[in-house]
């Protein structure tokens, strides 16, 4: 019972006309799974676009179109944001790229589609970071309430600046000059992810090219800490890869070259793996083998990650995935800082957990 | 033949700690099932007491929500016991001191609808039915409109919800659940020798939030929770020591901010909730209330209530 | 950006704009559909605003509050 609730969310997200055998019960878990994983909105536009509403059980149809309000809400925000930040950057000429769900909403790729944004991530060439900063808090961002230690960490260890808050509306943005932090074994000369970046169309912003933005998916997904969001960045990935190689059938192999100039293969190569697993997702037998072959060292692995890939709930729960959370945890802060630096920081991130009030959002 | 057990009342409270425990447990409010797991005996006391009018479900096939109050997995279990509750396994806010379990499960609850029921127009506000009409009550903690909303509630009205007014967007209808009012300090004292028949959670203490308990709401209001009501007056009561009841009309225009501003989806919501919030104005009239004695204010919501006419001519919007 | 053909109240169907407006006899209220601003106005600030948006304002009487508060509105132009 436990497995299968997790595969008839998994089924319903890629073949939402399948939703008339489901019986109520099914709807129960399906449901819950789906608010666990931040699904919710993405279910609601998948059952909305088949036009299948009427059809749904009458106790379900307020929890879609509560997820379809939000979502609708979601993407409009985005975009506002947006606008807000091309105000603000405008003087500087300088490049300007979108990264993750804010460069889906803008690019209008399915991706985008039932997302719950959190922070609008931008990239920007790393000599300019000052300037921008700056431009930022002139137009009403502030560094929000960082203790001194993490923003040292950010400034000096990782990728990016400290969040940074909005004083007035309260969003938030994070200020890329590379996609991995300076201290990972391999982070990629972001020069060429900000050469190969696309204008776009009626917006002083641009976005990775195909190629790059799935590689950056994939490097996120794998080199991020906590797998929360897993499952539905695994399905970004497969909308990103869907949509990319029917605009263009040569983008098989230029997605494995690039990712191999870009010194990243190894997270596709995971990527593929695990969208064959989990999502049962047609990656291309050619890419599989071009990305390179299963190893042992994949096999090994697939114990840590496939549970990962579990929604964090009940339902499918066991203390396998627990375990499996939290070495990966500890696995993604390897990927980025040398282990001596990282004692240090995990040790004061636990206690800080324990007693720092945490803020969440709404489901 | 087998006992009736369609009410939480029909349960005795040891049965209703073991389905409890064992998260077979769903209670119906208004529109919306939820299904709980806690293995408190304090909170299934309370649910038994508090919600013994309400509809029971055991392991229905589909609850709306799925909730959890449990102890934290926190250090501080050994020596300071706390609460956590948990919607499907996530625990959207810290824990609080084990002894205020049951008001957490009311507040958590609260909080779900709020965060995740955007199928409607949510409000911060208290809200009572008469005659098929409703009256809002915006406003702050500390407003005095919980007192209100109790008091009314016993007299004359009925009580659709105390924290969470509820509108469905295209008909401006509002919703019930009637469930358990939240009292603070004061205001218990005074609910309990206005209403002594009233049944009450235990009384806990908080730093922050002083005295507080929870009143079971009158067996008429669950009685017809599936009855919705169409908005008619929105009122911003104020609480002064001493004074004499006044009613004030309030500019629409003025009106219009501070109902945004205590809607929980009003941004969510983007131009809908600008236009539910239009139309709600059109067809309401606005008060400011002031008093000080409850006999005073059941006075004149009875005058409300009785001389309610068509609301005054309004100008049209325009668009450009 | 912005939504089409948007409709208060009792206007006649109007091309794409940019604002949702609703008068009331002291004021108005307006949703900004590029930014998702609101605003509420006072009967004087109102009629600036229309006379702004329907053309036919005289700028150069209007008060320096006035000039400020559509800036403001105005934001991203």
């Amino acid at each position: 019972m436990k497995v299968t609730c997790f595969h008839l969310l998994i089924q319903l997200l890629n073949a939402p006309e399948r939703e008339v055998g489901l019986s109520l019960a099914d709807w129960d878990r399906v449901l819950r799974l789906a608010r666990r994983s931040n699904l919710m909105g993405r279910l609601a536009e998948s059952l909305e676009a088949c036009s299948v509403r009427e059809r749904l059980p009458a106790q379900v149809q307020p929890h879609m179109a509560a997820a379809l309000a939000l979502s609708a809400h979601q993407s409009q925000a985005i975009i506002w944001e947006a606008r807000h930040i091309a105000a603000a950057l405008a003087p500087l000429n300088t490049r300007v790229v979108l990264l993750k769900g804010a460069a889906y909403a803008a690019a209008k790729l399915k991706a985008a589609r039932g997302r719950l944004y959190g922070d609008v991530d931008i990239l920007v060439p790393e000599p300019q970071l000052p300037e921008v900063e700056a431009a930022m808090m002139l137009h009403g961002w502030t560094a929000g309430h960082i203790d001194p230690y993490d923003d040292r960490y950010y400034r000096r260890w990782m990728h990016e600046l400290p969040p940074m808050v909005h004083l007035k509306r309260g969003t938030v943005v994070d200020v890329h000059h590379n996609i991995l932090p300076r201290t990972a074994r391999n982070a990629p000369l972001a020069e060429r992810l900000l050469q190969a970046a696309v204008a776009l169309p009626d917006s002083p912003f641009a976005v990775l090219a195909p190629c790059d933005m799935v590689v950056h998916s994939a490097t996120h997904l794998f080199h991020e800490g906590e797998l929360g969001n897993g499952l539905r960045d695994l399905l970004d990935l497969a909308d990103l890869m869907t949509e990319f190689s029917m605009r263009d059938p040569a983008f098989w192999p230029a997605l494995t070259t690039r990712a191999r100039e870009l010194g990243l293969l190894w997270p596709l190569r995971l990527a593929f793996r695990y969208l064959v697993q989990v999502l049962d997702f047609p990656v291309p037998p050619e890419a599989l083998v071009d990305a390179g072959a299963g190893s042992m060292a994949d096999r090994l692995r697939d114990m840590l990650y496939l549970p990962g890939f579990r929604p964090d709930h009940p339902l499918c729960a066991s203390p396998a995935t627990a375990i499996a959370k939290s070495l990966l945890y500890l696995r993604g802060h390897m990927l980025r800082m040398p282990p001596g630096l990282l004692l240090a920081h995990l040790g004061r991130k636990g206690w800080m957990h324990l007693y720092k009030s945490s803020s969440r959002t709404a489901v | 033949m087998a006992p009736r057990r369609e009410k939480i009342g029909d349960l005795d409270v040891s049965e209703l700690r073991d389905m409890l425990a064992r998260g077979e447990l769903a209670i119906r409010t208004g529109p919306l099932t939820f299904r709980i797991q806690c293995d408190f005996p304090d909170v299934a006391a309370s649910i038994h007491s508090l919600y013994a009018a309400h509809p029971v479900l055991i392991r229905p096939d589909f609850a709306d929500f799925h909730v959890a109050v449990r102890s934290p997995h926190n250090l501080r279990r050994w020596f300071r016991p706390q609460a956590e509750f948990f919607i499907d396994g996530d625990p959207p806010f810290e824990p609080l001191p084990r002894d205020q379990a049951p008001a957490l499960l009311e507040w958590g609850m609260n909080w779900t609808i709020a965060a995740s029921c955007h199928q409607w127009f949510s409000i911060h506000a208290a809200s009572l039915e008469r005659n098929g009409r409703a009256v809002i009550f915006p406003a702050p903690p500390g407003s005095g409109k919980s007192t209100l909303c109790a008091a009314l509630a016993w007299r004359g009205w009925r009580l659709l919800s105390d924290e969470l007014t509820l509108l469905d967007p295209d008909t401006l209808r509002a919703n019930a659940l009637a469930r358990p009012i939240n009292l603070k300090n004061a205001s218990i004292e005074l609910l309990r020798s206005f209403s002594p028949d009233a049944e009450w959670s235990p009384e806990t203490y908080d730093t922050s939030k002083g005295w507080v308990a929870h009143m079971r709401p009158p067996a008429g209001s669950v009685a017809r929770m599936h009855e919705q009501a169409m908005p008619r007056w929105i009122v911003f009561p104020r609480y002064v020591p001493d004074a004499e009841p006044m009613l004030t009309p309030r500019s629409k225009t003025a009106t219009f901010m501070p109902i945004a501003e205590n809607a929980f989806n009003y941004g969510t919501l983007g131009r809908t909730g600008f236009e539910v919030i239009t139309r709600l104005l059109d067809q309401c009239d606005c008060y400011d209330f002031i008093y000080s004695r409850l006999e005073d204010a059941i006075e004149v919501f009875d005058w409300i209530a009785e001389s309610d006419q068509e609301p005054r001519q309004v100008s049209s919007g325009g668009g450009t | 950006m912005t939504e089409p053909s948007v409709v208060a109240s009792l206007a006649e169907v109007q091309p794409p704009t940019r604002y949702l407006i609703h008068e009331w006899i002291d004021g108005c209220v307006v949703f900004d559909l590029d930014t998702g601003d609101t605003h509420a106005l006072d009967a004087t600030m109102a009629k600036h605003f229309r006379a702004r948006h329907e053309g036919g304002a005289d700028e150069a009487a209007m008060p320096d509050s006035a000039h400020a508060l559509l800036a403001q509105m105005d934001l991203l132009g």
